[in-house]
C-alpha cells in the first residue's frame, strides 16, 4: 500500500496505555494499580511498558523486574504479550473501517493508521468544525478527527491522534508532538508549512534504529530542523541510506509503504434439506436451526452484523427473503433468536421450503470500540437496550422506534424531526440543554397534530383574547403573555405559509393553559384567524 | 408462583364444597372431608392475604422520593420502581404529561444514563403529541427519550410490556389513549405488565384519560389547579411555574392522599402549596415561595 502523495491524508492514532489497559483487563487488575510490562533482554526481565502510576512513582521503562519489585513490593508485573497486542490494534483497525475503508496497523509504534484520502470530506457536514476559509476535506479530517478522538477517550484510553500527508509525518507528530495529548493534530499539506510543524520535533519521530540515533546525538543532530540545511548526500555517506529514507518519507520524496488489514469476509449458511420443509413447527426449528449456526460462525470468526437476510426457496422455485436489523452490532445466540422469533410466521412455504439460507451483513469487529477494553456496567445496559429496540423495531417496523432530533427551524411544528434509532450509543444530534431552564421560550408540553380553529374575543384587535371558543368549551382567559412573532419562510419560493403568526400563552378559568396563535397581523389588513396549536402543562 | 398456588388452592376448596355442601352456607368442606367454618375460612384468607403481601414485599424494588412529604409519607416512602402507575389526567390538559415528567426529571437526576421510553401513538388526534422543545424548559433532555409510536393500541401496549421487561431502561412511558375502554382487555394486559414490571425493575407510567385503576401500584389524577388559588397568591402574576392538582386516588401499600403542587423547571422541585393542618384541622394556604430565577434577579 503506498501511502505517500502531496494530497494525501493519513490519521494515525497513537494508543501508548493499550498492552497496559489489556493486561489489565485480562487479570482483573484495577487500572489505579502500578502495573509493569517487561520482556527478557540481555538475559534479564526488563519494564517496557508502564502504567501511569508507576510512572508516577519514579518507575522508568528499562529497569529490571528484580530492582522494580524490591523497590516497589506492591507493584504488579507481567510478561509483554506482543502478539495479543496485535491482535487487540487489528481490532481497532477493523473497528476504525467505520471512518475509511483502508486501515492498518502500525504494531512497534503502538498505534493504527486509517488512509483518509477521499473519505473525510463525507464529515465535512459536523458543523463544528466548519470553517468558511478552509474546504470541506479540510474540516472533514478535522471532524473525523475529532470523531476518533471523542470515541476512543470514551473508553477511558489515553489516545494521539496526528493527521498529516504522510505516514510518517502522522507517526512522528502523534508520537513527539507536545500538544497532541489534549487535542489531534494536523500537519499543514503545504510543504515548507510541514516543515516548520516537524522542526522542533526529535529525531527518533524518524523510526530510526538506536544506533542511529546514537550517532546522530553524538553528531549534534537532535531535532529534525538540525537536518534541514544538511544535504541528503551527506547524510547518506555519514549515517546510511536507511536513515535518509525515513527522512525523504518523512516529507513524501520516497513511497513509504504499509499494509492495510483485510476487510472482513461475508458470513453465511446455507442448508439445503433432503424432504421439503413445511409446518409451523419445522419452519421455527429451521430458523432456530440456521440462527443458532449463525451465531456460531460469527463468534468463531470474531465479528457481529448489524443485518442479517433470512432467505428461502421453495419446491415451486420461488425465492424470498426477510430481513432483519440491529441497532448495534451483534452476534449472541440469544438475541439473534429473538430477533428473527417471528420469521416462521411470516413464511409462505406452500408445498414446503427446500433450500434456506442467513447472511450476515455490515460486518464489524465483534463488539464497539468501548467493549474492546471497558468491562463497565454502561456497556452491558447499552446492550440489553439495545436488545430492546432491535426486537421493537422487528416487531412493529424500524421506524416505529425513533428518536428525537432538534432541527433549526423557528417554526415549532418544524423545530424537531424523528429518526429510526440506529446505535444506542449514538450521541449526535443532541439537545442542548439551556443554562438556566426557566429562560428557555416556553413551549406546550403536548402539540396538537394540527391547528384546531377556534373563535376568539379580544378587547382590541391587536389584543391576546379576552375569551375562547372551541368546540363545547367556552373559556374567560385570565391572563395571557405574548405574542412571540414568527414570520413566514420569505426566502422559501415554495412555501405554504404566507402570513405572519402571533403566539399567545393563555391561562383560562379552570386553569387550562393554551397555545393560541393569530394567524395574520392586523395593522397589514390580513385576514386574521385564532388557532389552538398546543396545550401547557 | 405463590399466588398462583394459592389461587389454585383457594378455586380447588371451594369447587369442592359447591359440589358436596350443595346450599349451605354455614359450613364449607376443605381439604379431604375436613369442614372449615366461615370464621376458620376468614382467618385462612387473611392468612393468605399476609403472605400474598409478604412474597409481594420480599422482592424490594428502589423507591422515587418526590420530595413532598405528604405524598412521600401517603406512599409510604415513594413510587416504587418495579411496578406499574396509573396517570390520568383530563382532555384537553397537559398537567399530566407535565407531572410525569417532573418525576422523570427525579429520575434522570439520579441516573444519567439510562435512556426513558414513550410509547405514544403516531397520531393521538386532539391529545397531540409530546413536543421535544418542550422539555429543555422542564430540566428534561430529549437526547434520553427513545419514542415508539404505533397506531394500533394493542401493539403499542405490547411493546410497553416488552419494554418494562427490560433493564437498563430508566421508565417507560405508555399513553393508552382509549385502550382502556374494553374492561376485560384492561385487566388482562394490567395483569401482565405489572408481572413485566417486576421482571425488568423498571418504573411504568400510564398515562391517559380516567381508567380502572384496579390492579396498578399506584392511581394518580392530574389536573391544573384551578385559578381561585393561583389568583390569590400576591405579586406572582408573571410565574408561568406548572401548576397542578395533584390526587394519589390509590395506594396499594399507602392512602390516598391530594395536594397542590407547584413544579419548578429550573431546580427540578415539587413543592406544596398547601400546609400542614391548622389547629382547628382546616388545611391553610402557604404563601409560595418566589420562583428561584425571580429570587436570583432580584437579589
Amino acid at each position: 500500500m503506498d501511502v505517500s502523495g502531496d494530497d494525501r491524508q493519513i490519521i494515525y492514532l497513537h494508543l501508548p496505555c493499550l498492552p497496559i489497559r489489556r493486561m489489565a483487563r485480562v487479570q482483573g487488575w484495577s487500572l489505579e494499580e502500578k502495573v509493569g510490562l517487561y520482556q527478557r533482554e540481555k538475559g534479564a526481565d526488563r519494564l517496557v511498558y508502564l502504567s501511569a502510576e508507576a510512572r508516577a512513582d519514579g518507575v522508568q521503562a528499562g529497569l529490571s523486574v528484580a530492582d522494580a519489585r524490591a523497590r516497589h513490593p506492591d507493584m504488579r508485573f507481567a510478561p509483554v504479550d506482543h502478539n495479543a497486542d496485535q491482535a487487540l490494534l487489528t481490532a481497532f483497525a477493523r473497528w476504525a473501517f467505520r471512518y475509511s475503508p483502508v486501515t492498518g496497523i502500525d504494531a512497534d509504534g503502538l498505534g493504527i493508521w486509517i488512509e483518509a484520502t477521499g473519505a473525510s470530506h463525507l464529515f465535512a457536514h459536523a458543523t463544528d468544525f466548519h470553517d468558511t476559509d478552509a474546504d470541506d476535506t479540510d474540516s472533514g479530517l478535522k471532524a473525523m478527527c475529532a470523531d476518533l478522538y471523542r470515541q476512543i477517550s470514551q473508553t477511558g484510553l489515553r489516545a494521539s491522534i496526528a493527521s498529516a500527508s504522510t505516514f510518517g509525518a502522522a507517526f512522528a507528530l502523534a508520537h513527539y508532538h507536545r500538544d497532541v495529548s489534549a487535542q489531534p493534530v494536523h500537519a499543514p499539506a503545504r510543504r515548507a508549512r510541514m516543515r516548520e510543524a516537524l522542526a522542533d520535533l526529535p529525531l527518533a519521530a524518524l523510526r530510526l534504529p538506536l544506533d542511529i540515533l546514537h550517532a546522530l546525538s553524538q553528531a549534534g543532530l537532535r531535532q529534525i530542523s538540525h537536518l534541514y540545511p544538511l544535504s541528503r548526500a551527506d547524510l547518506t555517506a555519514r549515517f546510511g541510506p536507511d536513515m535518509v529514507l525515513r527522512y525523504s518519507q518523512l516529507f513524501g520524496d520516497q513511497p513509504d509503504s504499509q499494509i492495510p488489514v483485510q476487510p472482513v469476509q461475508p458470513v453465511a449458511v446455507t442448508k439445503i434439506w433432503a424432504e421439503p420443509v413445511m409446518g409451523y413447527e419445522a419452519l421455527c426449528h429451521m430458523v432456530s436451526q440456521l440462527t443458532a449456526k449463525m451465531a456460531e460462525r460469527l463468534l468463531d470468526a470474531e465479528l457481529a452484523a448489524r443485518s442479517f437476510e433470512l432467505g428461502w426457496q421453495r419446491t415451486d422455485g420461488q425465492v424470498s427473503c426477510l430481513l432483519f436489523r440491529l441497532s448495534r452490532p451483534g452476534r449472541r445466540e440469544q438475541t439473534l433468536q429473538r430477533l428473527i422469533a417471528g420469521a416462521a410466521e411470516k413464511i409462505d412455504a406452500e408445498f414446503g421450503v427446500e433450500y434456506s439460507w442467513i447472511q450476515a451483513h455490515e460486518l464489524t469487529v465483534d463488539v464497539p470500540v468501548t467493549a474492546l477494553l471497558g468491562t463497565d456496567q454502561d456497556s452491558l445496559q447499552a446492550s440489553q437496550v439495545s436488545d430492546m429496540v432491535d426486537i421493537l423495531a422487528a416487531r412493529l417496523g424500524p421506524d416505529k422506534v425513533q428518536r428525537v432530533v432538534s432541527q433549526s427551524d423557528w417554526h415549532i411544528a418544524d423545530s424537531q424531526a424523528y429518526q429510526p434509532v440506529a446505535d444506542v450509543t449514538d450521541k449526535t444530534g443532541q439537545w442542548s440543554m439551556p443554562v438556566l431552564a426557566g429562560l428557555a421560550s416556553p413551549r406546550p408540553v403536548r402539540l396538537l397534530d394540527r391547528p384546531e380553529p377556534v373563535k376568539v374575543v379580544a378587547m382590541m384587535p391587536d389584543h391576546p383574547p379576552a375569551m375562547i371558543r372551541w368546540r363545547h368549551y367556552n373559556w374567560t382567559v385570565l391572563r395571557a403573555t405574548g405574542p412571540e412573532r414568527v414570520g413566514p419562510r420569505w426566502w422559501d419560493p415554495n412555501r405554504t405559509d404566507r402570513l405572519s403568526r402571533d403566539y399567545y400563552r393563555v391561562e383560562v378559568e379552570d386553569g387550562r393553559r393554551l397555545w393560541l396563535c393569530r394567524e395574520g397581523l392586523v395593522e397589514r389588513g390580513d385576514k386574521v384567524s385564532w388557532f389552538i396549536y398546543g396545550l401547557f402543562s | 408462583m405463590l399466588r398462583l398456588q394459592i389461587m389454585q388452592t383457594t378455586y380447588f376448596k371451594s369447587s369442592v364444597s359447591d359440589g358436596l355442601v350443595n346450599g349451605s352456607s354455614d359450613l364449607i368442606q376443605g381439604g379431604r372431608g375436613g369442614y372449615i367454618s366461615p370464621s376458620c375460612k376468614a382467618s385462612r384468607f387473611s392468612e393468605l392475604k399476609t403472605q400474598i403481601r409478604q412474597a409481594d414485599t420480599a422482592r424490594s424494588f428502589p423507591t422515587l422520593q418526590l420530595k413532598v412529604d405528604r405524598f412521600d409519607i401517603a406512599l409510604s416512602g415513594g413510587l416504587r420502581f418495579g411496578h406499574v402507575h396509573l396517570m390520568t389526567g383530563r382532555s384537553f390538559d397537559g398537567a399530566a404529561t407535565g407531572f410525569v415528567l417532573a418525576l422523570l426529571r427525579l429520575m434522570m437526576d439520579q441516573d444519567t444514563l439510562s435512556p426513558v421510553v414513550w410509547c405514544s401513538p403516531s397520531h393521538a388526534g386532539h391529545a397531540g403529541h409530546i413536543l421535544a422543545s418542550a422539555l429543555p424548559a422542564l430540566g428534561v433532555s430529549p437526547s434520553r427519550f427513545i419514542f415508539v409510536h404505533d397506531q394500533h393500541p394493542k401493539r403499542l401496549m405490547g411493546a410497553f410490556e416488552e419494554v418494562l421487561q427490560t433493564r437498563g431502561v430508566l421508565a417507560v412511558v405508555g399513553e393508552y389513549g382509549l385502550f382502556a375502554r374494553s374492561a376485560d382487555t384492561w385487566q388482562r394486559w394490567v395483569r401482565r405488565t405489572r408481572l413485566a414490571a417486576k421482571t425488568g425493575g423498571t418504573m411504568g407510567l400510564l398515562l391517559g384519560p380516567p381508567a380502572p385503576v384496579s390492579g396498578f401500584e399506584t392511581g394518580w389524577h392530574i389536573t391544573t389547579a384551578s385559578a381561585d388559588l393561583f389568583a390569590e397568591r400576591e405579586g406572582l402574576q408573571t410565574d408561568w411555574r406548572p401548576y397542578w392538582s395533584v390526587q394519589l386516588t390509590y395506594s396499594r401499600q399507602g392512602t390516598p392522599c391530594a395536594d397542590k403542587l407547584i413544579y419548578d423547571g429550573l431546580t427540578g422541585q415539587l413543592q406544596s402549596a398547601i400546609s400542614r393542618p391548622d389547629k382547628d384541622g382546616q388545611a391553610s394556604q402557604l404563601r409560595v415561595s418566589k420562583p428561584a430565577l425571580l429570587a436570583s434577579i432580584s437579589a
